[in-house]
Protein backbone atom coordinates (compact mmCIF):
# COMPACT_ATOMS: atom_id res chain seq x y z
CA UNK A 1 0.00 0.00 0.00
CA UNK A 2 1.28 3.20 -1.24
CA UNK A 3 -0.95 5.56 -0.51
CA UNK A 4 -0.84 6.25 3.35
CA UNK A 5 -3.20 9.10 5.02
CA UNK A 6 -1.90 12.58 5.13
CA UNK A 7 -0.18 13.62 8.94
CA UNK A 8 -3.50 15.74 9.37
CA UNK A 9 -5.57 13.11 8.55
CA UNK A 10 -4.22 11.12 11.01
CA UNK A 11 -4.36 13.21 13.98
CA UNK A 12 -8.28 14.03 12.51
CA UNK A 13 -8.98 9.87 12.99
CA UNK A 14 -7.18 9.78 16.47
CA UNK A 15 -9.02 12.69 17.74
CA UNK A 16 -12.18 12.50 16.25
CA UNK A 17 -12.60 8.26 15.00
CA UNK A 18 -16.36 8.15 15.40
CA UNK A 19 -17.03 11.00 12.84
CA UNK A 20 -14.16 10.39 10.32
CA UNK A 21 -15.57 8.63 7.01
CA UNK A 22 -15.54 4.88 7.34
CA UNK A 23 -12.25 4.14 4.54
CA UNK A 24 -10.33 5.84 6.76
CA UNK A 25 -10.81 3.67 9.82
CA UNK A 26 -10.91 0.64 6.94
CA UNK A 27 -7.50 1.72 5.90
CA UNK A 28 -5.30 2.06 9.54
CA UNK A 29 -7.05 -1.20 10.01
CA UNK A 30 -5.25 -2.30 7.10
CA UNK A 31 -2.21 0.03 6.80
CA UNK A 32 0.44 -0.99 9.19
CA UNK A 33 2.51 2.08 9.06
CA UNK A 34 -0.58 4.43 9.36
CA UNK A 35 -2.19 2.02 11.86
CA UNK A 36 1.29 2.59 13.79
CA UNK A 37 1.35 6.08 13.22
CA UNK A 38 -2.36 6.67 14.78
CA UNK A 39 -1.30 4.38 17.73
CA UNK A 40 1.84 6.90 18.02
CA UNK A 41 -0.41 10.03 18.44
CA UNK A 42 -2.68 7.85 20.72
CA UNK A 43 0.12 7.06 23.10
CA UNK A 44 1.33 11.27 23.13
CA UNK A 45 -2.14 12.43 23.91
CA UNK A 46 -2.57 9.84 26.63
CA UNK A 47 0.42 10.99 28.56
CA UNK A 48 -0.04 15.18 27.40
CA UNK A 49 -4.11 14.41 29.18
CA UNK A 50 -2.35 12.70 32.43
CA UNK A 51 0.37 15.61 32.55
CA UNK A 52 0.64 17.03 36.26
CA UNK A 53 -0.82 20.23 36.54
CA UNK A 54 1.76 23.15 37.57
CA UNK A 55 1.87 23.60 41.35
CA UNK A 56 1.57 26.92 41.86
CA UNK A 57 3.04 26.23 46.16
CA UNK A 58 0.81 28.64 47.59
CA UNK A 59 -2.89 29.01 48.66
CA UNK A 60 -3.97 31.13 46.14
CA UNK A 61 -7.32 31.82 47.29
CA UNK A 62 -6.21 32.94 50.91
CA UNK A 63 -2.87 35.17 49.27
CA UNK A 64 -5.26 36.94 46.81
CA UNK A 65 -7.69 38.07 49.60
CA UNK A 66 -5.31 38.80 52.18
CA UNK A 67 -4.13 41.26 49.28
CA UNK A 68 -7.48 42.47 48.94
CA UNK A 69 -8.25 42.86 52.53
CA UNK A 70 -4.63 44.83 52.68
CA UNK A 71 -5.55 47.10 49.89
CA UNK A 72 -8.78 47.71 49.25
CA UNK A 73 -8.85 51.06 49.02
CA UNK A 74 -6.49 51.60 46.58
CA UNK A 75 -8.25 48.66 44.49
CA UNK A 76 -11.46 50.75 42.73
CA UNK A 77 -13.24 47.51 43.53
CA UNK A 78 -15.84 45.16 42.33
CA UNK A 79 -19.58 47.48 41.98
CA UNK A 80 -17.23 50.70 41.94
CA UNK A 81 -16.90 53.28 39.50
CA UNK A 82 -12.82 52.78 38.58
CA UNK A 83 -11.64 56.28 38.61
CA UNK A 84 -8.19 56.63 37.48
CA UNK A 85 -5.96 59.43 38.10
CA UNK A 86 -5.19 61.24 34.55
CA UNK A 87 -1.30 61.21 34.27
CA UNK A 88 -0.89 64.39 33.76
CA UNK A 89 2.70 65.11 33.35
CA UNK A 90 3.35 65.51 29.84
CA UNK A 91 1.62 68.42 29.71
CA UNK A 92 3.86 69.86 32.34
CA UNK A 93 6.70 68.77 30.61
CA UNK A 94 5.12 70.37 27.37
CA UNK A 95 4.29 73.80 29.35
CA UNK A 96 8.11 73.53 30.97
CA UNK A 97 9.37 73.47 27.39
CA UNK A 98 7.18 76.06 26.32
CA UNK A 99 8.02 78.23 28.89
CA UNK A 100 11.73 77.82 28.47
CA UNK A 101 11.57 78.67 24.85
CA UNK A 102 9.61 82.00 25.79
CA UNK A 103 12.42 83.15 28.14
CA UNK A 104 15.14 81.99 25.66
CA UNK A 105 13.77 84.45 23.29
CA UNK A 106 13.34 86.93 25.51
CA UNK A 107 16.68 87.07 26.99
CA UNK A 108 18.41 86.63 23.27
CA UNK A 109 15.66 88.57 21.53
CA UNK A 110 18.00 91.40 20.49
CA UNK A 111 20.27 88.40 18.89
CA UNK A 112 17.49 86.49 17.23
CA UNK A 113 16.07 89.97 15.87
CA UNK A 114 19.45 90.65 14.00
CA UNK A 115 19.48 87.37 12.43
CA UNK A 116 16.11 87.56 10.96
CA UNK A 117 16.05 91.25 10.28
CA UNK A 118 16.97 90.39 6.16
CA UNK A 119 14.35 87.97 5.99
CA UNK A 120 11.45 89.10 4.84
CA UNK A 121 8.57 89.15 7.64
CA UNK A 122 6.29 86.42 5.39
CA UNK A 123 8.72 83.88 5.32
CA UNK A 124 9.87 84.63 8.65
CA UNK A 125 5.84 84.03 9.78
CA UNK A 126 5.84 80.83 7.52
CA UNK A 127 9.21 79.00 8.55
CA UNK A 128 8.02 79.88 11.94
CA UNK A 129 4.48 78.44 11.46
CA UNK A 130 5.54 75.59 9.81
CA UNK A 131 8.57 74.31 12.71
CA UNK A 132 5.99 74.83 15.16
CA UNK A 133 3.45 73.10 13.41
CA UNK A 134 5.67 70.47 13.01
CA UNK A 135 7.12 70.01 16.60
CA UNK A 136 3.27 70.05 17.85
CA UNK A 137 2.30 67.24 15.14
CA UNK A 138 5.49 65.37 16.41
CA UNK A 139 4.78 66.27 20.61
CA UNK A 140 1.48 65.13 20.48
CA UNK A 141 2.36 61.87 18.40
CA UNK A 142 5.28 60.93 20.43
CA UNK A 143 2.68 61.28 23.64
CA UNK A 144 -0.15 59.04 22.01
CA UNK A 145 2.37 56.32 21.34
CA UNK A 146 3.80 56.73 24.71
CA UNK A 147 0.26 56.35 26.38
CA UNK A 148 -0.33 53.55 23.86
CA UNK A 149 2.79 51.36 24.55
CA UNK A 150 2.31 52.33 28.36
CA UNK A 151 -1.79 50.49 27.79
CA UNK A 152 -0.14 47.69 26.49
CA UNK A 153 2.57 47.10 29.12
CA UNK A 154 -0.24 47.30 31.38
CA UNK A 155 1.41 48.85 34.24
CA UNK A 156 -1.71 50.52 35.38
CA UNK B 1 -10.98 29.15 55.37
CA UNK B 2 -12.75 26.94 53.54
CA UNK B 3 -13.69 27.40 49.79
CA UNK B 4 -14.77 24.22 48.75
CA UNK B 5 -18.07 24.52 48.09
CA UNK B 6 -20.17 21.39 47.59
CA UNK B 7 -22.70 23.45 45.52
CA UNK B 8 -21.46 25.44 42.79
CA UNK B 9 -23.40 28.62 42.47
CA UNK B 10 -23.49 30.15 39.04
CA UNK B 11 -21.64 32.30 37.45
CA UNK B 12 -23.85 35.17 37.40
CA UNK B 13 -24.81 34.95 41.60
CA UNK B 14 -20.92 34.63 42.25
CA UNK B 15 -20.14 37.56 40.25
CA UNK B 16 -23.01 39.57 41.77
CA UNK B 17 -22.07 38.50 45.26
CA UNK B 18 -18.73 39.73 44.91
CA UNK B 19 -19.63 42.54 43.46
CA UNK B 20 -22.11 43.15 46.94
CA UNK B 21 -18.58 43.15 48.90
CA UNK B 22 -18.58 39.60 49.54
CA UNK B 23 -15.21 38.77 49.57
CA UNK B 24 -15.79 34.69 50.51
CA UNK B 25 -17.60 34.39 46.96
CA UNK B 26 -14.55 36.08 45.46
CA UNK B 27 -12.64 32.95 47.07
CA UNK B 28 -14.52 30.12 45.32
CA UNK B 29 -13.88 32.08 42.14
CA UNK B 30 -10.08 31.68 42.48
CA UNK B 31 -10.71 27.96 43.88
CA UNK B 32 -12.92 27.28 40.33
CA UNK B 33 -10.92 29.18 38.29
CA UNK B 34 -7.05 28.22 39.48
CA UNK B 35 -6.66 25.41 38.12
CA UNK B 36 -7.23 26.78 34.56
CA UNK B 37 -5.18 29.62 35.66
CA UNK B 38 -2.14 27.96 36.61
CA UNK B 39 -2.23 25.79 33.65
CA UNK B 40 -2.46 28.97 31.78
CA UNK B 41 0.45 31.02 33.72
CA UNK B 42 1.74 27.69 34.15
CA UNK B 43 2.91 26.61 30.76
CA UNK B 44 3.18 30.43 29.26
CA UNK B 45 5.91 31.55 32.04
CA UNK B 46 8.74 29.07 32.99
CA UNK B 47 10.44 30.75 36.33
CA UNK B 48 8.44 30.21 39.17
CA UNK B 49 8.65 33.10 41.39
CA UNK B 50 7.23 34.68 38.36
CA UNK B 51 4.21 32.61 37.90
CA UNK B 52 3.53 33.18 41.60
CA UNK B 53 3.21 37.10 41.21
CA UNK B 54 1.35 36.86 37.63
CA UNK B 55 -1.19 34.76 38.97
CA UNK B 56 -1.76 36.80 42.02
CA UNK B 57 -1.54 40.12 39.06
CA UNK B 58 -4.17 38.47 37.75
CA UNK B 59 -6.86 37.49 40.45
CA UNK B 60 -6.27 40.92 41.27
CA UNK B 61 -7.07 42.37 37.93
CA UNK B 62 -10.14 40.14 37.95
CA UNK B 63 -11.55 41.67 41.01
CA UNK B 64 -10.58 45.25 39.68
CA UNK B 65 -12.48 44.72 36.39
CA UNK B 66 -15.52 42.41 37.55
CA UNK B 67 -17.86 44.76 37.68
CA UNK B 68 -17.52 44.87 33.91
CA UNK B 69 -17.67 41.33 33.38
CA UNK B 70 -20.87 40.87 31.08
CA UNK B 71 -21.26 37.31 30.52
CA UNK B 72 -21.26 36.92 27.06
CA UNK B 73 -18.39 34.68 28.02
CA UNK B 74 -18.05 31.85 30.82
CA UNK B 75 -16.83 33.26 33.85
CA UNK B 76 -13.88 30.86 33.25
CA UNK B 77 -12.41 31.51 30.26
CA UNK B 78 -13.10 35.46 30.87
CA UNK B 79 -10.22 34.87 33.43
CA UNK B 80 -8.58 32.61 31.32
CA UNK B 81 -8.77 35.44 29.12
CA UNK B 82 -6.99 37.81 31.57
CA UNK B 83 -4.37 35.26 32.75
CA UNK B 84 -3.51 34.52 29.23
CA UNK B 85 -3.13 38.58 28.44
CA UNK B 86 -1.02 38.91 31.18
CA UNK B 87 1.36 36.51 30.86
CA UNK B 88 1.61 37.98 26.79
CA UNK B 89 2.49 41.28 28.09
CA UNK B 90 4.99 39.61 30.54
CA UNK B 91 6.50 37.86 27.70
CA UNK B 92 6.85 40.72 25.55
CA UNK B 93 7.85 43.11 27.94
CA UNK B 94 11.09 40.79 28.21
CA UNK B 95 11.47 40.00 24.29
CA UNK B 96 10.74 36.51 25.06
CA UNK B 97 9.04 34.68 21.61
CA UNK B 98 5.23 33.40 22.57
CA UNK B 99 4.85 31.28 19.90
CA UNK B 100 7.41 29.70 16.77
CA UNK B 101 8.75 26.58 15.47
CA UNK B 102 11.26 24.77 17.99
CA UNK B 103 14.47 22.47 16.79
CA UNK B 104 14.42 19.53 19.00
CA UNK B 105 17.32 17.37 19.20
CA UNK B 106 16.86 13.51 17.97
CA UNK B 107 15.60 11.62 21.05
CA UNK B 108 18.10 9.55 22.46
CA UNK B 109 18.06 5.77 21.43
CA UNK B 110 18.40 3.35 24.61
CA UNK B 111 20.94 0.55 23.98
CA UNK B 112 17.78 -1.38 24.00
CA UNK B 113 16.47 0.23 21.20
CA UNK B 114 13.44 2.69 20.98
CA UNK B 115 11.26 0.26 22.57
CA UNK B 116 12.68 -0.29 25.55
CA UNK B 117 13.20 3.87 25.82
CA UNK B 118 9.69 4.71 25.22
CA UNK B 119 8.43 2.34 28.05
CA UNK B 120 6.28 3.72 31.40
CA UNK B 121 7.88 6.57 33.36
CA UNK B 122 10.47 7.15 31.10
CA UNK B 123 8.10 7.82 28.42
CA UNK B 124 5.86 10.21 30.47
CA UNK B 125 9.37 12.31 31.55
CA UNK B 126 10.51 12.62 27.97
CA UNK B 127 7.54 14.03 26.51
CA UNK B 128 7.30 16.45 30.02
CA UNK B 129 10.32 17.20 29.00
CA UNK B 130 9.38 17.66 25.03
CA UNK B 131 6.52 19.91 26.10
CA UNK B 132 8.62 21.87 27.62
CA UNK B 133 10.73 22.44 24.82
CA UNK B 134 7.68 23.75 22.82
CA UNK B 135 7.12 27.82 22.58
CA UNK B 136 4.63 29.27 25.26
CA UNK B 137 1.93 29.07 23.21
CA UNK B 138 2.04 26.02 21.95
CA UNK B 139 2.17 24.43 24.92
CA UNK B 140 -0.79 26.47 26.36
CA UNK B 141 -2.69 25.23 23.49
CA UNK B 142 -1.75 21.36 24.20
CA UNK B 143 -2.65 21.45 27.63
CA UNK B 144 -5.97 23.14 26.86
CA UNK B 145 -7.12 21.15 24.41
CA UNK B 146 -6.07 17.33 25.58
CA UNK B 147 -5.62 17.72 29.31
CA UNK B 148 -8.31 20.43 30.65
CA UNK B 149 -10.89 19.46 27.37
CA UNK B 150 -11.92 23.20 26.15
CA UNK B 151 -13.57 23.36 22.45
CA UNK B 152 -11.69 25.58 20.35
CA UNK B 153 -14.22 28.06 20.79
CA UNK B 154 -13.32 28.20 24.29
CA UNK B 155 -10.10 28.56 23.51
CA UNK B 156 -10.51 31.32 20.96
CA UNK B 157 -11.97 33.43 23.70
CA UNK B 158 -8.88 32.50 26.10
CA UNK B 159 -6.51 33.47 23.53
CA UNK B 160 -8.05 35.65 21.14
CA UNK B 161 -7.44 34.19 18.44
CA UNK B 162 -9.37 32.78 15.40
CA UNK B 163 -10.45 29.27 15.49
CA UNK B 164 -8.37 28.60 12.40
CA UNK B 165 -5.40 29.47 13.52
CA UNK B 166 -5.74 27.65 16.63
CA UNK B 167 -6.41 24.41 14.73
CA UNK B 168 -3.20 25.32 12.76
CA UNK B 169 -1.01 25.80 15.76
CA UNK B 170 -2.40 22.82 17.36
CA UNK B 171 -1.49 21.07 14.03
CA UNK B 172 1.73 21.95 14.09
CA UNK B 173 2.84 21.71 17.82
CA UNK B 174 0.90 18.30 17.96
CA UNK B 175 3.24 17.14 15.07
CA UNK B 176 6.41 18.36 16.52
CA UNK B 177 5.69 16.80 19.64
CA UNK B 178 5.47 13.46 18.05
CA UNK B 179 8.41 13.79 16.06
CA UNK B 180 10.53 15.00 18.58
CA UNK B 181 9.42 12.17 21.19
CA UNK B 182 9.40 9.03 18.91
CA UNK B 183 11.22 10.84 15.50
CA UNK B 184 9.89 11.60 12.37
CA UNK B 185 10.24 8.21 10.72
CA UNK B 186 10.32 6.19 14.35
CA UNK B 187 7.41 4.01 15.17
CA UNK B 188 6.69 2.62 18.16
CA UNK B 189 4.87 -0.98 17.96
CA UNK B 190 2.24 -1.94 20.85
Amino acid sequence: MTDHLSEAAIQQYVLDEENCPAWMGEHVKACERCNIRVNNYRLVFTEVAGMEVPVIGVDIAELVLTKLGQGAEDIAGAGRTVVRKRDWSPGYWLAGAGLLMLVAGWVFRSFLLSVTEDIPALILYVLVGVSLGIALVRGLGMIVRYRHQLKNLDLS
Amino acid sequence: MNYNSTQRLPDKQLVERVLQGDHHAFGLIVKDTERLVAQIVGRMISHAEDRKDIIQDVYLKTFKHLSGFRHAAKLSTWIGNIAYNTCINFLERRRLRVVGDEFFPETPVDEDGPEALLEGRQLTAIIAARIEELSPLYKTLLVLFHQEGLSYADIGQITSLPEGTIKSYLFRARKQLKESVLGPTKTYRH
